[in-house]
């Protein structure tokens, strides 16, 4: 069997693998395998797996993940999360949803540090769900802006997900970094103005706190300064030149672990818990990535990716319409899956595909700017309801408040989210300006 | 990352010898620390590079040979705490013991590939050996680094294992 | 068709070698055979892997036929490896030539577990500086250079440059942030990363066009796809391999490190030759490297005297200098 039908019986396969709990990554690499070896042969197969998994592991681009992750664990371990969080906290307080406001921002800029929205939903949740409820706020803000705010860590960079779709398109990651950027502060800026929103239509869902004092907020913004350096000096020297990704996570690392052990009091044990909090991330992205690979050999040799580009340009529907479908799509996918895993099983398919089609830009603008609204739209998939993973973790530790309530608390943000979607496909500038700007 | 855990879209926990937990734990640790070493060595390089203009020579390769050895060292740390994920949506409403029996079937098909990866691992990094290959600038022999890696391999497939017993007892209670 | 032959490479589907050898060639078997055989092409990896595995692909029939650098697994094919030595290459048609004659006496080893259809190289690598131009020696005196092979590696150590072991998908993004100074490429490849604005200063080796070093490249199919065919398509694959195939390849990459030569030329760039003249002192620094191989081959069990003064004498035969 070849063709579109041996493609699509495989995608099938996955998908059943999948919703049995077959983890993701072992779903990938079961199907892959086994179609690998009806299309291609057993013999070829078991040649190919001889050293795959070492190349696959030992590619120099993709050590850049383990390198961010470790930066994450000891950005968390220095205590940075708390520290961003109180010092948006002490200038936006006082403010009726205030602390919203603030988990909104901190979640921002955690999640510049950290390459993982559910980390980034994680972490802040510790520090600021204590916090909001301390001030009498309602579950469904509490939770909803912090289950939102989560999905801000994987857009502003570095980002995990963004360093996949670069090396997947043969895109540049600082572009795609520095493309995140707007967008980023885009997202955060809407999550803020629904909190507005919000607390206007019900005043007693995020009551005032008191306000900080300057000294109060300067002390505060002091304890910060620290990462946001490390973070400009990781972004913008990767983007000038100091250096390639891969250092660049080296030196953030570096920095963080640092700040770890000066300003968060790391010894050993806080050492070894960083080094197995990145062991387990690490692995299970690069079993997904081995998953991903396996799969797309297989659905490579049945021609599908090719065919189902031919069709789709033969079709003659608009370059819009395409996108949108595509679009579409991962907002579906998104309530069930995995959203790293789905981009990685589907980029390599769509990629080719939105390439080829004409939207007024060139190849690079094109690829770059499907690729922030490719994972803006995943990202969206972590809050919406039935399944929102981002909702499920900040839910899980608010137990008084019901999960219909948190995924009513999520509604504004949503709202927010599609208003910015749309913005972002009318107008490709917003996502491309600095690029070209600092190109 | 290392405190909140999120409680959907992973395995359950299940009960596991200590000395095996000990075992991957050190493993991780193990890698850990070689990506400790890439970290601490490029940014010398960085800096020497930034500095004199003179890097380490073969730092890039370094990165790619530790990169290999560190992610292989994690898979079993990985699999022991449940943290690959899983898609938790259409078995939500499911008893935990059906559950327990699924995820007994996702470590029986990681068992079966894992296996059948490490089996194929071994002729791989025999031909590493007898073709001579090397990293281009160090000369460092390939197959070296497969002196853990396999040893982490073989430690993954025994995980499964037992992370697979511990379902079937789970599903059995 | 009778016989599908999946063609396996790194390259994307616009590289020189994709659209004016492997096409051709594609072409032309499918032509001869009758439509008995069917070529597909694969470019970007697309069956899966990273390129260093494409070897072993075509010779564990993974695919049938695949395209690679030797060099990408350093170590295996030591002897293919002495026209990656410096002042080892001429044109792409030169330095092709030399190896075919190179192959048939001494590499039938390294090749063993394949079939080969070709073993070939493109046009002399040149000096592609983002800053100052390299007019002598000395301006190499510590720059950051990434090197195509291991022997440019010790090479461009011995000229007193720092060479820089970098993968090839990171050389772009490293010229153009500075992480490295240059890159020892040919025309073609420059044209291929799209860093015309990044190198502003290109440097020739003895002459217009001229470069220093180059590397192996090989298209091999696997064993018992080729035993299995048919005596009448034997026939085809042969007709369209080894010297015939020679022949195309070295036209085509030294057509097109011409046009993209000519390209920057017409853009004005900054292009300079170091004459033959002053090139004495570099062969002198970087005779150990050459030496060093003999030392190696000789270890090996080999003369690797001969089989230097053989690869020389052979270029030479092919018209380089
Ligand atoms: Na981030
Ligand atoms: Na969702």
């Amino acid at each position: 069997m070849t063709g579109i039908a041996a493609g699509l019986t495989g995608f099938a396969v996955l998908l059943a693998l999948m919703a049995i709990r077959i983890p993701i990554a072992v779903s990938m690499l079961a199907t892959g395998v086994v179609g690998y070896g009806l299309v291609n042969g057993w013999s070829p197969l078991l040649a190919y797996l001889k050293t795959n998994t070492y190349y696959q592991f030992s590619t120099y681009s993709l050590s850049v993940i383990p390198l961010f992750v470790l930066m994450g664990e000891f950005a968390t371990r220095a205590g940075m999360s708390r520290a961003l969080y109180r010092a948006a906290a002490a200038f936006l307080g006082q403010m009726r949803g205030g602390l919203a406001m603030a988990s909104i921002g901190g979640c921002a800029a955690f999640g510049a540090i950290c390459g993982s929205s559910l980390a980034t939903a994680a972490t802040m949740g510790q520090v600021a769900l204590p916090e909001m409820r301390r001030y009498n706020y309602s579950g469904a803000l509490s939770t909803g802006s912090l289950a939102a705010g989560g999905t801000l860590g994987i857009l502003i960079p570095p980002s995990v997900i963004l360093v996949l779709y670069a090396l997947m398109t043969e895109q540049s990651i600082a572009k795609m970094f520095v493309a995140a950027m707007i967008p980023g502060v885009i997202a955060a800026v809407g999550y803020m103005i629904a909190v507005a929103v919000f607390v206007r239509l019900r005043p007693d869902a995020g009551p005032a706190a008191p306000a900080a004092s300057w000294s109060e907020r300067l002390a505060a913004l002091k304890e910060t300064w620290s990462i946001i350096l490390i973070f400009t000096l990781v972004i913008v020297g990767m983007y000038r030149g100091w250096f390639t990704p891969t250092e660049g996570a080296a030196v953030g690392a570096f920095g963080a672990f640092v700040l770890a052990v000066l300003h968060g009091g790391m010894r050993l044990q806080g050492l070894i818990a960083c080094l197995q909090g990145t062991a387990k991330t690490s692995a299970m992205i690069f079993l997904i990535m081995l998953g991903a690979e396996m799969f797309n050999a297989f659905l490579s040799a049945t021609q599908t990716p090719m065919l189902a580009s031919q069709m789709i340009v033969d079709s003659g529907l608009s370059p819009m319409l395409v996108l949108l479908a595509i679009l579409l799509l991962y907002l579906a996918m998104g309530c069930v899956m995995d959203s790293m895993s789905m981009l990685l099983l589907t980029i390599p398919i769509f990629y080719p595909i939105i390439a080829g089609l004409d939207f007024g830009m060139n190849r690079e603008d094109t690829l770059i700017w499907f690729g922030i609204l490719a994972v803006v739209v995943v990202e969206v998939g972590l809050i919406t309801p039935p399944v929102g993973m981002n909702v499920f973790v900040i839910n899980g530790m608010a137990r008084d408040v019901p999960m219909w309530e948190s995924f009513k608390g999520v509604m504004p943000f949503l709202i927010s989210d599609i208003i910015r979607i749309g913005f972002l496909i009318a107008f490709p500038v917003v996502t491309l300006g600095l690029v070209r700007a600092l190109g | 990352m290392a405190e909140a855990e999120p409680l959907t879209e992973h395995p359950h926990p299940v009960p596991v010898p200590g000395w095996l937990v000990a075992l991957c734990r050190w493993f991780a640790v193990i890698g850990g620390l070689v990506l400790l070493g890439m970290m601490i060595m490029t940014v010398v390089s960085v800096t020497r590079r930034t500095l004199f203009g003179a890097p380490i020579p073969g730092d890039f390769e370094m990165v790619e040979l530790g990169s290999a050895i560190a992610v292989f060292c994690f898979l079993p740390w990985c699999q022991i705490t449940g943290g690959n994920v899983l898609v938790d949506f259409f078995t939500m409403k499911s008893g935990p013991r059906t559950n327990h029996l699924l995820e007994a079937l996702g470590d029986l098909t990681y068992l079966l590939i894992g296996a059948l990866i490490l089996w194929r691992m071994i002729p791989g990094a025999m031909e590493f050996h007898d073709y001579g290959e090397q990293t281009m600038v160090l000369r460092i022999p390939i197959w070296w680094a497969f002196t853990v890696i396999l040893p982490a391999m073989a430690l993954l497939i025994v995980t499964i294992f037992f992370t697979l017993a511990g379902h079937l007892k789970e599903a059995r209670a | 068709a009778d016989v599908t032959l999946r063609v396996h490479h790194f390259l994307s589907a616009d590289a020189p070698m994709h659209t004016e050898v492997l096409v051709p060639w594609e072409k032309a078997v499918e032509e001869q055979s009758g439509g008995r055989i069917d070529v597909q092409i694969f470019p970007s990896m697309q069956l899966g892997g990273k390129p260093p595995q494409l070897f072993d692909q075509a010779r564990d029939g993974i695919v049938d036929v695949s395209w690679t650098l030797l060099g990408y697994t350093p170590g295996r094919f030591p002897l293919a490896e002495v026209f990656e030595l410096p002042f080892m290459s001429g044109t792409a048609a030169q330095t092709t030539a030399a190896l075919q004659q190179f192959q048939a006496k001494y590499l039938g080893d390294e090749m063993r577990q394949v079939h080969p259809l070709l073993l070939h190289a493109p046009a002399g690598y040149k000096f592609h500086m983002t800053g100052e131009p390299i007019d002598s020696l000395d301006d190499l005196k510590g720059k950051k250079i990434r090197a195509p092979s291991r022997a440019m590696t010790e090479a461009l150590n011995a000229l007193g440059a720092t060479a820089v072991g970098m993968p090839v998908p990171e050389v772009a993004q490293a010229l153009t942030t500075g992480v490295i100074d240059g890159a020892q490429i040919p025309w073609e490849v420059v044209g291929s990363l799209r860093v015309e604005e990044i190198t502003k200063s290109h440097s020739e080796i003895g002459s217009e066009n001229g470069g220093m070093s180059t590397s192996v490249m090989a298209l091999v199919m696997n064993r018992a796809k080729y035993d299995s065919l048919p005596d009448d398509l034997k026939k085809v694959i042969d007709d369209n391999s080894g010297a015939k195939l020679a022949a195309l390849a070295g036209e085509a990459f030294d057509r097109v490190e011409a046009e993209e030569r000519q390209k920057y030329v017409t853009a004005g760039a900054a292009i300079n030759v170091i004459p033959e003249a002053e090139l004495q002192p570099w062969r002198d620094a970087t005779q150990p490297v050459l030496d060093a191989w003999v030392k190696q081959t000789t270890d090996a069990g080999q003369d690797g005297q001969a089989m230097l003064d053989d690869a020389k004498a052979m270029l030479a035969a092919a018209g380089a200098k």
